[in-house]
């Protein structure tokens, strides 16, 4: 397991993401599996951008069936796995472009769960992927 | 390619030519770029996703951006898509805004020639996954 620690984090999504996507585990399965990418930027881009935490922690945990991440941040109350999912019935030319990573988190990952512990919110998010 | 994508125009097609990801690195300076074509007579936008394998809301972002500012709501072309891309388009309800287009040889003059015969049987969308095939 590896656990990374970014503080401050305002203004340093491109510097958090760069690491994570770095990080061994991660690599192991963004090579096959480039959508790990995208739901690393969406969560840390998401933390970044509006929970107001000065800090966030990210655990990253391989095995040989799964590929397990936990994003830890002191921000504002945020249940993403409650936020309403944009409205496809629009046509492409009215939509909104809000709520659309959150929707590509829940769609791509087997597991999405939201905890809120004292005063952090806690983003455990889970994929099922065979070898390492 | 610096930002990783190429944006050039012909006529009144733009051609964009993405690297591997289009995300939240490069997809606000793509969105500059287009910015400047805000006004101009433009009928198609084409993105060449042939080494695209990357797409993040951020990216989604610049392609609502090209369909809604740029022209009047021009036609949406994604040109050699890989799968995992085309899910994401489809993921989002996108399959019917957006045609699909499968040429074989990369470069910019091709897409053209390609497109002109797309136009030619405007009624059918050509779509063909992209399994791993290796580079020219």
């Amino acid at each position: 397991m590896t656990r990374l620690h970014f503080q401050p984090i305002e203004g340093k999504s491109l510097d958090i993401l760069d690491t994570i996507l770095k990080n061994t585990e991660v690599v192991s399965v963004d090579d096959s599996w480039r959508n790990l990418s995208v739901v690393v930027e969406e969560i840390v881009l998401n933390i970044v951008d509006y929970s107001k935490s000065d800090y966030l922690d990210v655990e990253i945990i391989r095995d040989e069936e799964s590929i397990t991440l936990r994003f830890h941040d002191g921000g504002v109350p945020f249940n993403p796995v409650e936020k309403e999912m944009p409205d496809f019935a629009v046509p492409m030319e009215n939509r909104q472009i809000g709520g659309l990573g959150i929707f590509m988190v829940i769609k791509y990952m087997d597991t999405v769960r939201y905890d809120r512990s004292g005063d952090e919110n806690i983003l455990t998010v889970m994929k099922r992927i065979r070898g390492k | 390619m610096k930002n990783d994508f190429l944006v050039s125009k012909n006529g009144t097609v733009l051609i964009i030519t993405l690297g591997r990801s289009l995300n939240t690195a490069n997809a606000p300076a793509l969105q500059d770029e287009l910015a400047k074509f805000t006004g101009e007579t433009i009928e198609k936008v084409v993105f060449d996703a042939s080494e695209l394998l990357a797409l993040s809301s951020s990216g989604l972002r610049v392609v609502y951006f090209a369909k809604q500012r740029l022209g009047n709501k021009p036609e949406i072309i994604f040109v050699n898509c890989a799968k995992e891309i085309y899910d994401t388009l489809k993921l989002i309800g996108l399959t019917s805004a957006v045609k699909f287009l499968k040429v074989e040889n990369k470069k910019v003059v091709r897409i053209q020639e390609a497109l002109e015969s797309f136009a030619a049987n405007n009624d059918v969308v050509c779509y063909s996954m992209k399994m791993g095939q290796a580079d020219d």
